[in-house]
């Protein structure tokens, strides 16, 4: 198990009342001293009582996980196939997904028409505003940030849908690990498009840090490790 | 600042105040302590009402000691 910062002070709170305390009263017979302790034991039994995390990250990510069926229906009802292009834009990051799969395509993130039906040189597809796009937007990452930090802060802290992640990048190759992946969709369209959950926010995640298109190509599910692969475009 | 750190701070300061004001007072007996330890951890929690992880074990405790501590002073009071 996993503990968050107030649980490792709580324990040591706990750790120095309870002999603090008990010193004090066998020792000192100081009454004040062993309400000292008494009061940091309270203090740390508090302390392991309250989360670091005022939002309540379970129930965020069921309602994230819940708005995957919006974009589901949406690729059912116009048969879309396609993997995913995630493109920031000005402040959110949306993704382009053709309407039929394998298809070579070299978006111009300036020229796309912003519209749910729509085009890029020539290519039918949607574009809709994925879940991890919001989610980059909470999570105020700070500009000058790595990938994998950036990553890190998303997936592992702001949004707990992970226990680690790794980057490999090579050339315009991005390849993303997650390790222990809190969160699925039974959606076979987002997963085939956009990718599962986790590796649909880690797109956006980079579209977000790199300010570049980023092809998502497919995942990889083996043991409990899940890798996305992507390919940084180039803007324009 | 978000509402658990302003409740764990505020619990901070009542603790260690209610420590020092009756240390400074010569209060020798823990009774007093426990009761005012209940009064501030009641009292801010009534007023952040931060998000615990489970039952509130401390409340639960605390609240089983102070009425253990009220009902021997009435049984004093009554003899």
């Amino acid at each position: 198990m996993k503990l968050d910062k107030y649980q490792y002070a709580g324990i040591g709170f706990i750790s120095f009342g309870v002999p603090f305390a008990a010193y004090s009263y066998m020792v000192f017979l100081s009454v004040p001293l062993i309400a000292l302790g008494l009061s940091t034991i309270i203090l740390g039994a508090t302390l392991l009582l309250v989360p670091s995390n005022p939002t309540p990250v379970h129930q965020i990510r069921v309602m994230v996980e819940a708005s995957l069926v919006n974009i589901e229906a949406l690729l059912e009802e116009f048969d879309v196939l396609g993997e995913a292009v995630y493109l920031p834009m000005d402040e959110r990051i949306s993704a382009f997904i053709p309407v039929e799969e394998g298809m070579e395509l070299n978006v111009d993130t300036e020229r796309i028409p912003v519209r749910v039906l729509t085009e890029s040189n020539g290519v039918p597809g949607v574009m809709v505003f994925p879940p991890g796009s919001e989610l980059v937007r909470l999570a105020l990452l700070p500009e000058d940030i790595q990938v994998e930090d950036a990553l890190n802060a998303v997936l592992v802290d702001f949004a707990e849908m992970t226990d680690s992640v790794k980057v490999v990048s090579e050339d315009d190759q991005v390849l993303v690990e997650l390790v222990s992946p809190k969160v699925g969709s039974d959606y076979d369209r987002v997963n085939q498009s956009l990718g599962s959950l986790a590796v649909s926010v880690s797109g956006c995640v980079i579209a977000d840090n790199l300010g570049r298109p980023v092809y998502f190509l497919r995942e990889e599910s083996v043991d409990n490790k899940l890798t996305g692969f992507f390919r940084v475009g180039q803007v324009g | 600042m978000d509402k658990q750190k302003k409740y764990l701070i505020t619990l901070v300061l009542l603790m260690l105040g209610t420590v020092v004001s009756l240390a400074a007072l010569a209060e020798e007996r823990i009774d007093v302590y426990v009761s005012l330890f209940t009064v501030c951890y009641f009292a801010s929690t009534a007023l952040y009402q931060p998000r615990k992880r489970s039952f509130d074990f401390v409340g639960g405790v605390l609240f089983l000691v102070f009425c253990v501590i009220v009902g021997i002073k009435i049984l004093e009071i009554i003899r």
